[in-house]
């Protein structure tokens, strides 16, 4: 039987990691040949990203003696009579073990993020960008170095940064605020509209071009700029693999809806029927598009039964009993699938979230209607 | 940090999967792991050492056992020291391990091979007599 001499180094490196290469990462690193480690800051956990894939790291610590050894040939082969006693023959081969582990990395397929918490937000004044939630200290990145350091993979960061409202002003990656993407959007629509661009086959340049053809003239100011117009289209389009933008109508239509609740059902609740049509109200004149209130749920509650309030869900608790009561304090009963945008971060083990509102609520059913009410 | 990559460029063969049980990669990596602790002095000892320790490339080895692996590549015995013997077995791994090499000179990352099978030592030494 073949043998092989085995030895250790003394001090093993401590520079060596095993990675367990599931198919999803081997798959990647196939095609693409490299992968990437990537984190905020140095303490911050380190997530591993691909072209298109972002992949969280455990380490799984063990107790067994793990070493990694490689082939090699010593310096000075040993003597045969060293090892007639163990009955084999003399060794036909020499391994180094090299490293030492303790643990494996773990790899677990996630969704990259962008870390924009602490960009500037951009309104469209003047060549200001101001700071977040007004801190002083917004980190000032270029585009290059947040993606440099959010843990997203690349093309996860192309598809998420016009979604948030991301753009470059000045240089600067910041977040454009609400009512700046809203004026944005309006003021694309009606130029594209006016110009009779297609909204199925959308070109950036001449979207840019519309909307700014009667901007500026005199040398006032005009927030409108090609990156703006770009995050615009971003955001409420698709991309065709040429290039070309196409309108996704329901993304503005909600758009437009939460703006209407938050202008018109804030601070009184209005009736369903008089929503609608103040909705309608809010679009650029001859836009036309469907409403579909469904996509506004998670946007607003009833307080007194038919009558819908505008309602935001940062304002509610993480703890889930407490969100739990503080909606029902709201509106004692439900529609599931109206509470379900409200709770659904909270259903972490992904759970069906019929059976998840059953652990906190009562349940009932009538006819098709599925309703959710305190305990 | 921010972002360090690692760089395959060596490795585009590896990913193929060769057909037959092998115990060392085609670079000539393999993996031993035993349920337990594998200890051995980290200075050389004074005295008699019967040429245990030796020098690879600059830096001190030990000599602490001797490896067999049957025909099939399915059972390996590993002598350690003169006394102890220890059955083992050749596993397929579940999920391959990359194995990664961390430069913080240059603070970049290499894959240096990916290993696919294990030798593992579950069971208590048995005497060598």
């Amino acid at each position: 039987m073949p043998a092989s001499a085995l030895y250790s180094k003394l001090h093993t490196d401590s520079e060596y990691k095993l990675l367990q290469l599931d198919s999803t990462l081997l798959k990647a690193l196939e095609n693409e040949g490299k992968l990437a480690f990537k984190a905020a800051k140095e303490s911050d956990s380190v997530v591993l990203c691909s072209k298109s894939n972002t992949w969280t790291l455990k380490q799984k610590n063990h107790s067994n003696t793990v070493l990694v050894m490689r082939e090699f040939v010593p310096d000075e082969i040993p003597k045969i009579e060293n090892w007639s006693s163990l009955d084999v023959r003399e060794p036909s081969g020499f391994s180094l073990g090299f490293t030492k582990q303790s643990y494996e990395l773990e790899p677990r397929l996630t969704t990259g993020e962008i870390n924009y918490g602490t960009l500037p937000i951009y309104s469209g004044e003047a060549h200001k960008v101001s700071g977040a939630s007004g801190l002083p200290s917004a980190t000032c990145l270029s585009l290059e170095d947040l993606r440099k350091c959010s843990p997203c993979s690349d093309e996860e960061f192309a598809q998420k940064w016009p979604a948030l409202g991301g753009c470059v002003v000045n240089g600067v990656a910041c977040i454009l605020s609400r009512e700046f993407v809203s004026r944005a959007l309006h003021i694309t629509l009606m130029s594209c509209m006016a110009e009779s661009l297609s909204f199925e086959d959308l070109d950036e340049s001449q979207a840019f071009a519309a909307v700014n053809k009667d901007m500026g003239e005199a040398g006032e100011f005009n927030p409108f700029s090609k990156e703006v117009i770009s995050t615009i289209l971003g955001k409420f389009c698709s991309r065709s693999p040429l290039g070309k933008f196409k309108l996704q109508k329901e993304t503005i239509s909600q758009w437009y809806g939460i703006e209407a609740l938050k202008k018109f059902a804030s601070r009184v609740s209005i009736p369903q029927d008089e929503f609608m049509i103040k909705w309608k109200s809010l679009f650029p004149p001859y836009f036309s598009c469907d409403l579909d209130f469904r996509a506004l749920r998670g946007y607003y509650y009833r307080p007194l039964g038919s009558c819908i309030q505008y309602f935001s869900k940062e304002t509610l608790p993480d703890d889930p009993k407490e969100r739990f009561s503080y909606l029902f304090k709201l509106q004692s009963t439900w529609d599931l699938d109206e509470i379900a945008p409200f709770i659904d971060q909270l259903n972490t083990k992904g759970i069906k979230i019929e059976s998840f509102v059953m652990k906190y609520a009562r349940r009932k059913r009538q006819g098709k209607r599925i309703t959710v009410s305190a305990r | 940090m921010p972002t360090v990559e690692i760089s395959v460029s060596k490795l585009g063969s590896l990913f193929q999967e060769e057909g037959k049980v092998s115990v060392y990669t085609r670079l000539g990596n393999t993996l031993l792991e035993i349920q337990g602790e594998l200890e051995h002095p980290l200075e050389i000892p004074q005295g008699d050492t019967q040429g245990k320790f030796t020098k690879y490339q600059g830096e001190n080895i030990i000599r602490f056992g001797l490896l067999t692996i049957d025909e099939g590549q399915k059972k390996a015995t590993l002598f350690v020291g003169e006394k102890q013997r220890l059955l083992g077995t050749v596993v397929k791994m579940e999920t391959p391990l990359g194995l990664l090499k961390f430069d913080h000179g240059s603070g970049s990352v290499e894959l240096q091979d990916i290993i696919r099978y294990k030798i593992i030592f579950k069971d208590r030494p048995l005497p060598v007599m």
